[in-house]
């Protein structure tokens, strides 16, 4: 019976380290080949210091260790967008914090006003700090609204998780309603979201209401875990058997309901990234969550960033995180890479202009947008909508006089921003703008 | 001697630019509050007694509205354009057409020495240098250092680039940066695409 159990758990660690790292590999495969086949990507590291609080301990990383690498790829079309990304610190000794995304954002149908998708997407999140190593993902149908400045969302799917130190593996049904509205270049979103109960007796370790103490063979089964998933030699906060927790009591109660309010994008030349949520979970326990993360752009890819962030426990997680980072992050434009995809509605992909007599034709293409607008010189800087032409293309015809010509552009409502392809420029407000030479 | 149909050609020329020069002024006078618009069109005033260009500090305004920056901070911006466009006279001399000197401007403000500037002005004196100036600004927005870019540009100035080398030199520097490598680098190694000669140093 024993060795039959060891046996079971031995085939459950291996399952679970393929399915730890298989966003990991799918995000590292999606973004050599959206690489090489050209789409956008992005570098964005991070220097700086920053701490990391869980389960009662606390780690202070600096210099070398906190700087981070965040690669990514975004793959854009008129049917949706597909994101990898991960972020990990460029270090030989410890690996505190790798994460790794896939996600993908497929239109189905869509009208005038209303729009149908499927949303998919795959985090792997790996702390050594925290003997946490937990994979999460979901799958959406979702149904919205194609307003340019604000609308809704609809969405009704599931949820998965495993995780390292329980080695529970858990599939829920979960649903949410989100409205959101963009009002001085920032993106206000309030969303309600409910999953349902897993089933306590079809997962193992898995108890509602109340925790359970980990033995030394799982602190083992933990360690090894660690070892085998740990990309650069890591430097374990424990040996196995160890009973660093053998008195602790793990928590692992699942939200079922979770309010949350963000904000998001640029003000001037400050990027505000920002939330502030409740769950309520199992036992009637109501968490607060919150996080602000403030940039504040010197030049173009240059920026001094830092913020504090409250995470609740991940499902199947020792405890909640709390952290702090201070630095800054170089970056190719002044804005970041976009880490969601999950939005009906996304940047321009690229800007061409055709020269006429006295004027020009400038076509913005610009994947999935339902409304995009300019604001230049040639417009006394008061937003003039692109008209839209075939499939993802936008085009406005104006005159333009000999000269030096600066304009943004705006996808929906979102940040004003410059376009891909045409060259850029500093504006007197710490932003960038496009330029056109008409000669 | 003039003819009629020439003198009520020309009074028409003159009502219509009036007329957007005005609609100009009242566009800028209600997107700024009453102090900050005193401020701005003094400015605008002393530009226009120097004949330097006037839109591009009115667009400097409007686009601080636009971005609902403080009164302070728009007419600080266009103080420093205004400088800006004064010393990009000085440095590319008094016969710079108002497109050269509104893309030195954009240099100047980009971080670039005035000196810098000249230098580029000596170099190239046979063609307009509105879009090499424009390419400067680009690499350096897109990460070149400033140095590197303006002796990228003087080397392609004093090669006798055309206005389709400069931008054939940003489309390859954006692709290469994009391919991963430094802006620095990149630069330096396309810049010999148009000179013929070693990368700079």
């Amino acid at each position: 019976m024993m060795d039959s159990d060891r046996d079971s758990s031995l085939r459950s660690d291996d399952s679970m380290s393929i399915y730890s790292s298989i966003t990991f590999r799918l995000a590292a495969v999606t973004l050599t080949l959206a690489t090489s086949l050209g789409a956008q990507q992005s570098w964005s590291p991070f220097i700086g210091v920053g701490s990391i609080s869980s389960a009662g301990r606390t780690n202070v990383a600096a210099g070398a260790s906190a700087f981070v690498v965040e690669p990514g790829a975004l793959v854009e079309s008129s049917r949706g967008s597909v994101l990898a990304r991960w972020s990990s610190p460029v270090t030989a000794t410890t690996v505190d914090l790798t994460d790794a995304d896939l996600a993908g954002r497929l239109r189905l149908l869509s009208s005038r006003r209303l729009e149908t998708s499927f949303f998919a997407s795959a985090t792997y999140d790996h702390s050594a700090f925290n003997t946490m190593a937990t994979a999460s993902s979901s799958a959406r149908l979702q149904i919205g609204t194609l307003s340019p400045a604000r609308g809704f969302q609809w969405a009704a799917g599931v949820d998965g998780w495993r995780s390292n130190v329980t080695g529970n593996g858990v599939v829920v049904p979960a649903t949410s309603i989100s409205g959101w509205i963009r009002r001085f270049g920032l993106s206000f979103t309030a969303e309600l979201s409910a999953r349902g109960l897993p089933g306590s007796t079809s997962v193992k370790g898995d108890t509602i209401g109340h925790g359970w103490i980990l033995d030394s063979a799982s602190l083992a089964r933990t360690a090894d875990q660690l070892r085998r998933d740990t990309l650069h030699g890591p430097v374990f906060p424990f040996e196995p058997g160890d009973p660093i927790y053998g008195t602790k009591r793990v928590h692992d109660d699942h939200t079922f309901g979770d309010a949350v309010l963000r904000v998001s994008g640029m003000l001037m030349s400050l990027g505000i990234d920002g939330q502030a949520g409740t769950g309520v979970a199992t036992g009637g326990r109501v968490r607060s969550y919150g996080s602000v993360i403030l940039t504040r752009w010197i030049s173009p890819g240059f920026a001094l960033t830092g913020g504090v962030v409250v995470q609740p426990p991940q499902p199947g997680a020792v405890g909640g995180r709390t952290g702090a980072l201070l630095g800054i992050r170089l970056a190719p434009g002044p804005h970041l890479f976009p880490h969601f995809v999950n939005a009906p509605k996304v940047g321009a992909a690229s800007c061409s202009v055709l020269m006429s007599e006295g004027g020009a034709t400038i076509e913005v293409r610009a994947p999935a947008a339902s409304h995009v607008e300019l604001s230049g010189d040639f417009t006394r800087w008061t937003p003039a909508s692109l008209e839209r032409g075939k499939g993802d293309r936008w085009t406005l015809t104006t005159r333009l006089s000999p000269g030096v010509h600066r304009f943004v552009v705006r996808v929906d409502g979102g940040s004003w921003l410059p376009v891909p392809g045409l060259p850029q420029s500093v504006d007197a407000y710490e932003g960038t703008v496009s330029v056109i030479v008409v000669p | 001697m003039r003819t009629p149909r020439a003198i009520v050609t020309s009074f028409l020329i003159l009502m219509f630019a009036s007329l957007a020069g005005s609609a100009q002024e009242a566009r800028l006078k209600s997107a700024l509050d009453a102090e900050t618009y005193a401020k701005v069109s003094k400015m605008t005033d002393s530009a226009r007694a120097e004949s330097l260009p006037v839109d591009p500090l009115i667009g400097v305004a409007l686009e601080g509205a636009q971005r609902r920056a403080p009164g302070s901070r728009i007419a600080g911006a266009v103080r420093d354009y205004l400088a800006a466009l004064r010393g990009a006279r000085a440095a590319l001399g008094s016969d710079a057409a108002p497109a050269e000197i509104v893309s030195g401007a954009g240099v100047l403000l980009s971080g670039v020495s005035s000196d810098a500037l000249h230098r580029i002005r000596l170099a190239g004196t046979r063609r307009p240098l509105t879009v090499p100036l424009v390419v400067l600004a680009d690499l350096i927005a897109r990460g070149v250092p400033k140095d590197t870019a303006a002796r990228a540009i003087e080397a392609a100035a004093r090669a006798n680039a055309r206005d389709d080398d400069y931008s054939a030199l940003r489309r390859y520097v954006e692709q290469d940066i994009l391919a991963g490598a430094s802006p620095a680098a990149a630069a330096m190694l396309r810049v010999r695409g148009i000179t013929g000669g070693p990368p700079l140093e």
